[in-house]
Formats: structure tokens, sequence, C-alpha cells
């Protein structure tokens, strides 16, 4: 077959198409805010016309390159991209919470969502959550007490 | 006769232990996060950014400096105890470092190790209290065109200096700058690239920028990790060292060469007045240049010679006087930890450049002082007194670690900001720098690129309104000429001659 999908697309050409596809979102609200020099000057938009250009030039040759040297295959097994997916998962939630919830709940919440994505010696549920309140307080006293950094509080109490 | 004075009077600020207490903090900070492979001192800065706030920000530079410096030079200890370099910057360390371990002197490798980050460190140090007043003139010199082609010729040589893909590292630039370019205009109240979304007319703050790229990302990374691959042996850390041990014998140091510790101090200096370039690349050129000058070059990479690790890690630590030069002048950071001094600058309101040097010196003073102390006095002391202990800092629980990184980047991104926005650029930032950090693309330049991006823009405004929209005004004023013809020179000894192999 002329186009072997897994062969010839590497990450490279992957993030290199994104990169061209958010360039060209980029060039033409660029474009849009009008005519890049106005009364013999520069405007607001001549300067990202610029780097958008280069942009595409250089994502061009990557491109071209990374077609061309065709040594990475990209990667389809998603179980290794398991962990950063549930970290990025978890870490949204915490952003949203944070505020609704305070900082005490949500960050424990949070440092044993992530105390146990990289638990790799299947540690006892209470060990987990007892280093999960200890990284919570810990980090609570270093912003509320020493640099007294008021953080959000359920109730405003913790 | 007045900077000396002003460095005197930054040693003096030192006395004071409500302050030398930051620096031996971030001393301890830096040791830690320079350490532990996978940490490094940029993170470390990063997450004591948003604290950073609240306090002083003299003291919040004098605890950035013993960060800096720690970071550095602790990136050897396992580099040489456990064949993994702590620090980007130990790369080269691990060479003989680990074959020395294996061969029973752990000890006296480590002891070199320490010795040669406290020579570079210190003359490192001083050559920046020499330098950076000349600079400063320098930097006066400088008018508008020639200020826009200083930082084009910055950005330039951070690209260039990515040798691994040029492409890579300019599209990272490339895309540090267009980053910057989303809010509202410097020189014109009107907002850009917000994409009909209205919170982006905030634009992204540089703190995002900054936990997201190296905080964030990290962990992301290492959580991709698997156990085999970050699993330590017990046993390698249960090694006992004696105190005696550490100290170098004067017979060892006449061998290397107190002539080779200078040359490698000096290279390391001026490696790290490049931007972009950075404590790794400072270790190369040295150690490169060490087994070319060197007597008995077949013993470079076996445990029959301390040469290499004397001129790699003299070099990196060199390099931390000479990243600061072009920061505190121009405000372009040398490598990425200065980088990430350069945004505790900014976010305290501080534009680095001649005016930061000319009129708060007494906040520049105490860095300088900082880098000095650390480097000749706790450098050798914290090997001395816990240099027995250091290895096991490797043995740290991997989910409690990366659970306070997680923390702490994302309450400080809040603490920071207090903007639930800002909080999910990072985490975007994060995303990005990920993605773009496991196809080797360079995260340091994307972060370059936000810093210097908006003063390229705004200067390269000003100098074509100057010159009444001319761009033949880069090439007639004299110093933006200057600038111009060094980008060639460059170029051409960079890519066109590729001097190192």
């Amino acid at each position: 077959m002329w186009f072997n999908f897994k062969k010839k697309i590497n990450n490279t050409m992957i993030i290199c198409i994104i990169l061209f596809i958010w360039n060209t979102i980029y060039m033409i609200e660029a474009i849009n805010m009008g005519s890049p020099i106005r009364k013999g000057r520069v405007d607001v938009n001549f300067f990202p016309i610029v780097i958008s250009c280069l942009m595409y030039i250089v994502t061009f040759y990557l491109l071209v390159h990374s077609f061309k040297q065709n040594k990475e295959i990209i990667d389809f097994n998603f179980t290794k991209k398991s962990k950063p997916i549930l970290i990025i998962v978890f870490t949204i939630i915490y952003i949203l919470l944070l505020k609704p919830i305070g900082y005490m709940l949500s960050s424990i919440l949070y440092s044993f969502s992530i105390v146990s994505i990289f638990d790799s010696k299947k540690r006892s549920l209470y060990i987990k959550i007892i280093y999960s309140v200890i990284i919570a307080i810990l980090i609570f006293l270093l912003y509320e007490k020493i640099f007294a950094i008021r953080l959000p509080k359920l109730g405003g109490i913790f | 006769m007045e900077n000396i004075q002003g460095i005197l009077n930054g040693f003096v600020v030192l006395l004071n232990p409500s302050i030398f207490i930051y620096l031996i903090i971030g001393f301890f900070i830096g040791m830690f996060f320079g350490a532990v492979p996978g940490l490094t001192s940029c993170l470390a800065i990063a997450l004591v950014l948003p604290l950073t706030y609240s306090m002083d920000i003299g003291s919040a530079l004098i605890m950035c400096m013993g960060i800096f410096m720690a970071g550095i030079y602790s990136g050897s200890i396992t580099a040489i105890t456990i064949n993994i370099p702590g620090a980007p910057s130990a790369m080269m360390t691990v060479l003989e470092g680990n074959k020395l371990m294996q061969n029973g002197q752990g000890a006296k490798a480590l002891g070199h190790a320490a010795f040669g980050s406290m020579i570079g460190g210190t003359i490192g140090s001083i050559l920046l209290m020499l330098i950076a007043p000349f600079s400063l003139k320098l930097a006066l010199l400088i008018k508008t065109p020639g200020k826009f082609s200083l930082i084009f010729f910055a950005l330039v040589v951070i690209i260039l200096i990515n040798r691994k893909s040029l492409a890579k590292g300019a599209i990272a630039t490339f895309l540090g700058i267009m980053f910057a370019t989303i809010g509202i205009d410097l020189m014109k109240p009107m907002v850009r690239f917000s994409f009909g979304i209205d919170v982006l007319t905030q634009g992204i703050n540089l703190m995002a920028v900054i936990i997201g790229t190296f905080a964030i990302s990290e962990v992301l990374i290492q959580a991709e990790k698997s156990k085999e691959e970050v699993d330590i042996k017990i046993e390698e850390t249960k090694h006992k060292f004696k105190r005696r041990d550490f100290i170098p014998k004067w017979k060892d140091i006449k061998e290397i060469g107190i002539g080779a510790y200078i040359k490698s101090a000096l290279i390391g200096f001026f490696v790290g007045v490049l931007p972009g370039a950075g404590g790794s690349m400072a270790a190369f050129i040295s150690y490169s240049e060490a087994i070319r000058s060197s007597k008995h070059p077949e013993r470079f990479g076996t445990s029959e010679t301390l040469e290499g690790i004397a001129a790699a890690e003299t070099a990196n630590n060199a390099m931390c006087g000479g990243a600061l030069v072009p920061m505190l002048a121009f405000g372009i950071p040398g490598d990425a930890t200065t980088a990430v001094v350069l945004g505790v600058l900014i976010i305290n309101g501080l534009q680095p450049g001649p005016q930061l040097m000319s009129t708060q010196f007494h906040l520049v003073a105490p860095m300088f002082a900082a880098l000095f102390i650390s480097a000749l006095i706790l450098l050798p002391l914290s090997l001395y007194i816990l240099g027995p202990y250091c290895i096991k800092i490797v043995l740290i629980d991997r989910g409690i670690l990366y659970a306070s990184i997680a923390t702490v980047a994302v309450v400080g991104a809040y603490v920071s900001t207090f903007s639930i926005f800002q909080m999910f650029m990072a985490l975007i930032m994060g995303v990005i720098a990920y993605i773009l950090r496991k196809q080797n693309f360079p995260i340091t330049c994307l972060l370059l690129g936000f810093i210097l991006g908006p003063m390229a823009e705004d200067y390269f405004r000003r100098a074509l309104s100057l010159g009444h929209g001319n761009p033949l005004i880069f090439i007639r004023s004299a110093d933006s000429f200057f600038f111009l013809v060094l980008t060639v020179v460059f170029y051409y000894f960079l890519i066109i001659r590729r001097p190192v192999k």
C-alpha cells in the first residue's frame, strides 16, 4: 500500500500539523485586525504576522524533514500515557474545587490522587491518606503561617 | 570605587542573620532539587516563585542565588554515586565520577567535584562583580534599534545553541513569542489574539508559563516513567563515606593544574554569558577542552584521572556568574534558571537592565555576595557536613515528592494570580510543554521567547517609529549594526563551521 498511516506518520509530524493549524488561526486573527502598516507606521499586528510567517516556514521545513527521516513510529499504545492523562484530569478537578471546598480538603484529595498514581510499592490506603494529609498540612503551614499568604477555606476554617 | 562600595554593602547585607538564613534555606533547597534526578534548580526557583510575592525582594533574590549555585553543584552527587546526573549540567561528571565510585574512590570524586565547583563558582562570582559594572556602562550606550538587534541576537543564539534541531528550537521560541502576544498590547490599549474568548484579554501570566513549563510538565514526564526506569537500588545508596576522604589532596590538585581550573572557570563563565547556553554546555565544552589539552587524553572516561570531573564541575558552576551578566545588564537571561530569576524580578515589578543596575544596586549587590558565599563557603561546608548522608536523598518516595511538587505548583499558580483562569493556563502550558518535551523541543526556548518576545516587539516598533517606518534604521544605527553583524558571526561559527563534535 502506498500510504501506511502507522509507518508514514510520526509524532513530530503530528505536532507540526497541530502547529500549522494553530498558526493559521493565529494568522487569521492577526489579519482580521486590519492593515499591519497604517500611516507609514507598523501596527499591533505587524510583528505577530512576521512571527507567524517565520513559524510557517520552520514548521513546513520540520514537517518535510521528519517525513524524510521517518525513524520514529507513532506510539499508539496509550497505556503508558494513562498516568499523565489521569494527572491532568485530577488537576482540572483540583483547580475547579479549590475555591468551592477550600484548600485543605481539595489538597488532601489531590495529593492522595497523585500519591496513588506514583505509588509503585502498593502501599496501604491508610499510609497514602496519612501522606496526603501531611503534604497538605505542610504546604498550608508554608503558605499561611510562614509566608502569610491566604488560601481559600471552606467556611473560613479549612 | 562606587561599585566596590556597593558590592561590599552587599556582603554587609548578608551579615544580617534574618537575611542570611534565606541563603542557607535556598542553598539546601537547591541541593535537594539538584541531587534528585529529574528535579532541577530551575524547577526549585519556579516553585518558590509564588512565595516571593510575600517576601522582601532582596531576600528572595538571595535565596534564588543559593538555589542556583547549589542546584548546579549537587547534580554531581548522584552522577558520581549512582551514575545518574541529578542535573543536566552534571552529565559529563558521570563519565569518570561513577568509575571512580566503582573503584572505591567515590569520596575522592565527590570531594574533587565540590572543590571544582567551589573554584568555578568563586571565580564566576568574582568575574560577575568585575564585569557587571562595565556591562552596565555598555548597556547604557545601546539605543532603541540596538536594543532590538541585541534581543534578536539573543533569540537567534538561543535557537542556534540548540544544536540537536534548530527547527525545533525555532518553533519553541516562536510559540513562546506568540503566547506572549495574547492580551492587551503593550503600546496601544487594544486587545490582541483573544480569539473571541473574554478571559484571554488578561493574557497569559508569566507565572503560569513558568509553573506550567517547568513544574507541571515535569510531574507529567515523571508519571510516565515505569518502575524499572526510576528504581534506584538501595544497595547503591548504602555506601558509607568518611568525611576526611572528601578533602582533596594537594597532589591531585597539582596534577590537574591550577591553570586548568582557571581555564575551565573562564570557559564556564563566558559560555554562561551566551543566551540559552547553560551549565550542560559549559561542562561539555570545558570537558572537551580538558581532553584536548591533557597530557593523558586516553585516561578520560576511566577512573585514572580527575581532570574531567574538575573541568566539568568548575565550568558549570562558573556559568552561574556568567549567566547573570546578560540578565542583569540587558534583561536577557543566560539560561533557564536565570530566566526564572528574571521572572522573580518581573513579577515583583522590577525591570532588569541598566536602570535596575544603576538605581537598585542595593538589590543586585547582595545577589553577587550570595553567589560568592554559596560557592566559597556553603558548598564545601555542605559536602563536609552532609556528604555522608546526601546520597540518601534519592531514596525519597516518588509519590510524596511529586504529590508535593504538583500541589505546590497548582497552589503556587493560584496564590500568585488569584485567578482560576491563570491556574488553567498553567495546566495548559504544562501539557503543551510535556508534549513538546516528549518530542525533544527545548522548552527553555519557549520560556525565553515568552520573556524576550514582548521586549523585542516593543523595541522593534519604537525603532521603526523613530526611523519613520524605514527598516534601514537597524543598519544605520552603529550599535544595532554591531549586533546584527555579531548574529551573522555566531551563525557562521555555530552552524557553518560547527567547531564542537
